[in-house]
């Protein structure tokens, strides 16, 4: 069980929040331009990380809004919570480039 | 002609439990009617709302917002549930319309979406807990506070009203799940002897 640090209710309860994958993936501007692979590699292919992973949660059962979150997947750290639509951090983005993260 | 009965989904059941009926360690008892809205709104709009609604909004987050009629729960950000005792939502939707002129505001009246279950009694955290995830700690969760979470399996908004009295709103088609839910983990304080409302 994680203790999720909620930005608006504070550290809960893992079973009260869904995990909403991996963030920070944009639509193609233009989908038709697209191959069938490359349409297929933004909807189903994510990134595995050993190490820094940027995640959206939504607090479900809480106050119902979403968020980002960035967790060390080796320990399930929790190292940054960060509004939606916002960058990650300087410094984890950084470090999950320099380790070939996505 | 026959006339519309509102029933509550528990139809007001009370129950108490405890090793000796004079000292009840819990007591459990369904809450009648009651005016329910659901507020969707900006901080700004929310407090003039609060002004027409007499209530200091928008308020600390997770906490209630106390005013003369009306009871303001914050459960989010931008979202707020207010309660008041008289059944009738149409003179604090009429306040909410003229308050929110020209605003961004949705105004639900939830009044038949929940049972309401009061939990009261010196075991009365030690029976939610074993439920529900939240610290109950009074530093964490002092009275007054106020939030959605779970109870076993289902969703419930908790409302700290004392030390050890706690108001809990649970969708009326989960209300038979936690009430018994509820009397499963008050067996441990003793018998139940049911009790006769007057």
């Amino acid at each position: 069980m994680l203790r999720i640090p909620c930005p608006f209710c504070g550290p809960r309860a893992e079973i009260e929040f869904r995990c909403g994958g991996e963030a920070h993936i944009r639509r193609p501007a233009d989908p038709d331009a697209l191959s069938d692979a490359e349409w297929a590699d933004y909807l189903f292919m994510r990134g595995n990380p050993k190490g820094v992973h940027f995640e959206r949660w939504f607090h479900a059962h809480g106050c119902q809004r979403w968020f980002n979150l960035a967790r060390d997947t080796v320990g399930d750290r929790i190292l940054a919570v960060y509004a939606m639509g916002a960058e990650p951090p300087a410094g984890l983005r950084r470090e999950a480039e320099v380790r070939g993260d996505d | 002609m026959s006339e519309p009965v509102l029933r509550t989904p528990l139809g007001l059941r009370a129950v108490v439990f405890g090793r000796r009926p004079s000292a009840p360690a819990v007591r459990l008892e369904e809450a009648p009617a009651a005016v329910r809205v659901g507020l969707r709104a900006s901080a700004e709009d929310a407090a003039r709302i609060g002004v027409a609604l007499g209530l200091d909004l928008p308020g600390p987050p997770l906490r209630a917002v106390t005013g003369e009629l009306v009871v303001a729960l914050r459960l989010g950000p931008e979202e707020w549930l207010l309660l008041a005792a008289d059944p009738d939502p149409r003179p604090i939707l009429a306040a909410i319309a003229g308050a929110a002129e020209g605003g961004h505001v949705a105004a639900v009246d939830l009044g038949h979406r929940f049972a309401e279950i009061l939990v009261s009694g010196p075991a009365a955290p030690e029976v939610l807990a074993a439920g529900c995830p939240l610290d109950l700690d009074p530093r964490f969760a002092p009275p007054g506070f106020a939030s959605r979470t779970l109870l076993g399996k289902c969703e419930i908004l908790l409302h700290r009203l004392g030390e050890n009295r706690f108001r809990l709103l649970v969708n009326r088609s989960f209300a038979e799940y936690c009430w018994r839910f509820l009397e499963h983990a008050a067996l441990e304080f003793g018998t139940p002897a049911p009790v006769t409302r007057s």
